[in-house]
């Protein structure tokens, strides 16, 4: 009886766990974000450009070195190189240390956790697969050569041209992608806002840096913002070398924003691999 | 490879293990295929030119077994592969290794494995060599018998995908867990007249969410996509005396995938089956509904791989090449039918049993689509919605096949017998993919009669005739005659020759599909080789098809156990 | 290439492990009621036994099955001969199976080997294929394939077998 007993509560846990339902009103999700209102084109893009994602936190003492890294990246590599700070992970758990400055994304925990990270400081370059292994989680140290080899490619596959300006309390965002050679799979637009020139307290180890062990008066830059859009269709299946897409944005700006730091980064992704093609960044 | 090599380190130790435990030897078994061909470009039959000029497919299995201890491991190789296969099944190496041990009530398989629930309908994993179908388990499985009567199976692991190395992708890992209970031996004063058996099983798939987007009236909609799909199945099965009953049926949950066009429908199966048989006499009735039932452990996926469930065709299965022609195959998205089948044997020394008795089989098969109506506001199978709706006993208006056979095998002396078949045929080529096209209608005749001139020696001789008005298209091409001669000798070597004419097609040529055959067997080891023209065509088998593009040249088999 | 080369090694590495006397392999199959029954429990009291693979589309292996049901009776009286015949009919045809075999008036053991465990234990390519199996369990002798005629060669084979 005992065993019986044991095999129903099994075969119970394993139905609870076994199946989602979701609600007939839940299957769609409206795709919010584009919009029919445009603004003019007031920046194009001729080169490939190469998006680094650095992964942080305001606990993490060794993340102000790999800021630090970052900005000379920055200086380094002109506007060929697009950087993001994304503040996740236990590191970036607000608390009254911190005066509970709360720099966290819902999608960028989502990426935390998808992407599979665990150390930080670490990042992404294009979210390309590292050694053609199956992490595309690159070391800090990393990251140089990682994307000057992607620079190294003469030939890339698509620009995006963009414009954006700011209108009541959204900004408009319009956007051209220009295919440069044939495209064969299907590709996801993001537009996301990052926020520079924050100030906040920041932990940290190595005094080249700042005040060991806390910054008090931290400037945290190429913060990533909520209110993004995630995974846009971009094309369903291929697009020809010279073919255009149009598209117009809209993204609410939020109060807590300080709009004259802020910038629109536009990236695109292979929505079969994930990996990304073209990035290009605008300031407001 | 690294991996298999640990694998054989790990096993090498385990059997030294069971050696040192006194357990002396181990043996091995296995057995091996290799298909070679070559063919040449023709144009008469739309054979393309092969750049490789030869192509071979081959397999090796290799079993050790030492006491309750055995591991395995199979060798493949498509080099590249033959006309017909996936491309994507070219390389070498090795897909499938296990090491499993079984002792009294309880067995553990590591590694590759294959297992079934019931009848397959939300759980199978299984291997058709012949249509490149391999969907082995790479994980854990668990089989005990806890107490007499009842067994429980447990499995967990993902499917294979070619050469893919599958951990690494993101396809679905497959979770599942069965129980039967034999009464009969469960209860000890069960009544024997009767037998009962019942079992129920649940399956889930767990698959991170993809983007899925869909426009409806010019509005862009993402898809909440469920990540763990979820099936149950219930069966039973009775017999009494000579009357036999079997049932299961079975749901699936919420599944948007690229077969059902991402609709939410739940899915569902019912399967039955009754029969009652006495010496040289049967009936047989067998029904199913299938209603959205494609489950793959990758729900972009479509074709023949990583399936999860299997869901047979309920018709008869053809051995001659001309009864086969119009195969039908299971619409894992919706279909209704039902098959009968009445077997008799006239007696021995009647005036139509003759001497030896005659054996008469009579099938009839007919199915249909679904009934199905659209969801308010929406076309039939939008994605994103319900889907349809059905009525679950309605047959829909659309006929899939249908089927007519009558078999008679006559014994007129020792040496002497022969085979009739007559067939008409209904076929819908939906189930060649090519829905929308004009019906086909077949009348199918074969005779085949073997004489045995020694106790050596036979000759077998065999006329099938193929007759349709139809001739549309390569897959509908108006009337076909097939003759063939085997002729073997010591049960050792055979020689045949055959010929399958296109004489009834008014589109290219009347082509002559001749062939030419000799083979040996040796004990388990044989080898044939053939020449000649292979028509394009669909192999089906057990209700899953593959397209056989033409060929024309040489094909040889190998095959062996040991 | 190494592929190929490891192929090849294994395939020496079975030669030298294979001796005469591996055994029928340990696995469950099913009984025309559907009940689970593990092979290790096929026996003839202590004599050779016949094990054959077959299928109710498989022409040959009915052909061979039907020939050794005439001679089936006069068999077991001379030699004591005890026939397994081992059904590899999936889902979609398994149902037949029963109905064909009391149809046929077939007096044999049958099972059924749903998902084909069996038949890769077995190293089995394709019915018919038919083994003599020793009293111990040890494969004394297989083959595969039917021509008219095969079933004299298997019940020579058996009674020399029997010795």
């Amino acid at each position: 009886m005992k065993k019986i007993l044991w095999l129903v509560g099994v075969v119970s846990t394993f139905l609870l766990f076994s199946c989602d339902d979701i609600k007939e009103d839940e299957f769609l999700t409206k795709v919010e974000g584009e919009t029919t209102e445009s603004t003019p084109i007031t920046k194009t893009q001729n080169s490939q450009a190469v998006l680094l994602e650095d992964y942080t936190g305001w606990l993490c003492v060794n993340c102000p070195a790999a800021a630090a890294l970052v900005e000379e990246m920055q200086t380094n590599y002109g506007e060929q190189l697009v950087a993001i700070s994304v503040h996740t992970g236990s590191f970036a758990v607000p608390s009254s240390a911190n005066n509970n400055l709360d720099l966290r994304t819902e999608y960028g925990n989502k990426w935390n956790t998808s992407f599979g990270f665990s150390e930080y400081p670490s990042g992404m370059v294009n979210r390309t697969y590292k050694d053609a292994g199956t992490s595309r989680i690159y070391q800090k140290d990393e990251w140089n050569n990682a994307v000057s080899s992607l620079l190294s490619n003469t030939s890339h596959l698509l620009n995006i041209n963009m414009g954006a300006e700011i209108n009541n309390n959204k900004i408009i965002v319009s956007a051209k992608y220009v295919a440069q050679n044939d495209i064969n799979f299907p590709m996801y637009a993001n537009v996301v806002v990052i926020e520079s020139g924050i100030t906040g307290i920041q932990f940290n180890k190595d005094a080249t840096y700042g005040a060991v062990p806390k910054i008090e008066d931290y400037v945290f830059n190429h913060v990533l913002r909520n209110n993004g859009l995630i995974d846009l269709q971009l094309s369903t299946s291929s697009l020809p070398s010279q073919k255009e897409i149009t598209k117009n944005y809209s993204i609410n700006i939020d109060e807590k924003w300080n709009i004259n730091n802020c910038k629109v980064v536009i990236f695109v992704t292979n929505a079969n691999t994930g990996e990304i093609i073209q990035v290009n960044e605008i300031d407001l | 490879m690294k991996r298999f090599f640990i694998f054989l380190i790990v096993c090498s130790c385990l059997s030294s293990f069971a050696n040192a435990q006194g357990i002396i030897g181990g043996k091995v078994t296995g057995n091996f295929q290799t298909d070679i061909q070559a063919s040449k470009e023709d144009s008469t039959i739309g054979a393309k030119k092969l750049d490789d000029k030869l192509r071979i497919n081959s397999f090796a299995n290799f079993i050790y077994t030492n006491g309750d201890f055995s591991a395995g491991v199979r060798f493949e190789g498509y080099l590249n592969p033959i006309l017909g296969f996936d491309s994507q099944y070219e390389g070498a190496g090795v897909p499938y290794r296990f090491a499993s041990y079984k002792k009294d009530f309880l067995e553990i398989t590591l590694g590759n494995f294959y297992e079934q629930f019931g009848s397959g309908l939300i759980f199978r994993s299984y291997e058709e060599r012949n249509l490149g179908i391999d969907n082995a388990m790479d994980g854990l499985r668990v089989s005990a018998k806890p107490i007499d009567g009842v067994v429980i199976k447990g499995v967990v692991g993902k499917q294979r995908y070619y050469w893919d190395d599958i951990w690494s992708t993101d396809n679905g890992l497959v979770r599942g867990l069965d129980a039967e209970i034999m009464l009969n031996d469960l209860i000890s004063s069960f009544p024997s007249d009767y037998r009962l058996n019942i079992g129920g099983s649940f399956v889930s798939v767990y698959e991170k969410a993809d983007n899925i987007f869909t426009t409806i009236n010019g509005t862009q909609y993402r898809l909440n996509i469920p990540e763990n799909i979820g099936a149950g199945a219930f069966r039973l099965n009775f017999s009494y005396k000579n009357f036999n009953l079997g049932a299961e049926y079975a749901q699936k949950g919420q599944d948007p995938n690229a077969v059902n066009n991402y609709i939410y429908r739940k899915g569902n199966a019912f399967f039955l089956t009754a029969d009652y048989s006495i010496k040289g006499f049967a009936l047989r009735f067998e029904g199913k509904r299938i209603d959205n039932m494609s489950f793959k452990s990758k729900r972009t996926s479509t074709g023949n791989m990583l399936n999860v469930n299997y869901l047979p065709a309920i018709t008869k299965q053809h051995s001659y090449s001309l009864m086969s022609m119009y195969s039908y195959a299971t619409q894992v998205n919706g279909e209704i039918g039902f098959q009968a089948d009445v077997m008799y044997k006239i007696p021995k020394n009647t005036t139509l049993g003759g001497k030896y008795g005659t054996d008469v089989k009579l099938n009839y098969s007919y199915i249909t689509a679904l009934d199905r109506e659209p969801i308010d506001n929406y076309i039939l199978d939008q994605t994103g919605t319900e889907g349809y709706k059905s009525s679950f006993f309605k047959f829909g208006d659309e006929i899939y096949f249908s089927e007519i056979n009558l078999e008679v095998n006559k014994k007129f002396s020792k040496d002497y017998k022969m085979n009739f078949m007559y067939s008409y045929q209904t076929f819908n080529p939906i189930a060649f993919g090519h829905a929308g096209n004009p019906m086909i209608y077949a009348n199918i005749f074969v005779v085949d009669g073997t004489y045995k001139f020694s106790s050596h020696q036979s000759l077998k001789g065999e006329i099938q005739w193929l007759l349709t008005k139809q001739d549309y298209d390569e897959f509908a091409k108006g009337d076909w005659l097939q003759l063939g001669a085997e002729y073997n000798l010591n049960g050792k070597w055979f020689f045949a020759l055959s010929d399958q004419w296109n004489y009834g097609t008014e589109q290219g040529d009347k082509v002559h599909y001749y062939n030419i055959s000799v083979g040996c067997t040796q004990n388990t080891t044989r080898v044939s080789l053939s020449y000649g023209k292979q028509r394009q065509g669909i192999l089906c088998i057990g209700g899953v098809c593959r397209e056989v593009p033409a060929s024309n040249g040489l094909f040889m088999t190998i095959t062996s156990s040991f | 290439m190494k592929k190929i080369f490891s192929l090849i090694t294994m395939i020496a590495l079975s030669i030298a492990l294979y001796a005469q006397g591996a055994k029928i392999a340990n696995v469950n199959v099913k009984d025309i009621n559907g009940k689970t029954v593990s092979t290790s429990s096929f026996n003839n009291d202590g004599k050779p036994y016949l094990l054959c693979f077959w299928a109710t589309w498989c022409h040959p292996c009915l052909e061979e099955l039907s020939a050794m049901a005439e001679v089936y009776d006069e068999w077991q009286k001379e030699t004591g001969i005890k026939i397994y015949a081992i059904s590899l009919d999936d889902t979609r045809t398994k149902g037949k199976v029963k109905p064909l075999v009391n149809s046929m008036e077939w007096e044999y053991e049958i099972f059924i080997d749903e998902n084909a465990d069996f038949k890769r234990a077995m190293g089995v390519n394709n019915p018919p294929h038919t083994f003599i199996i020793g009293g111990d369990g040890t494969i004394l002798w297989q083959h595969t394939g039917y021509a008219e005629g095969d079933e004299e060669n298997t019940i020579k084979k058996y009674i020399e077998l029997s010795k």
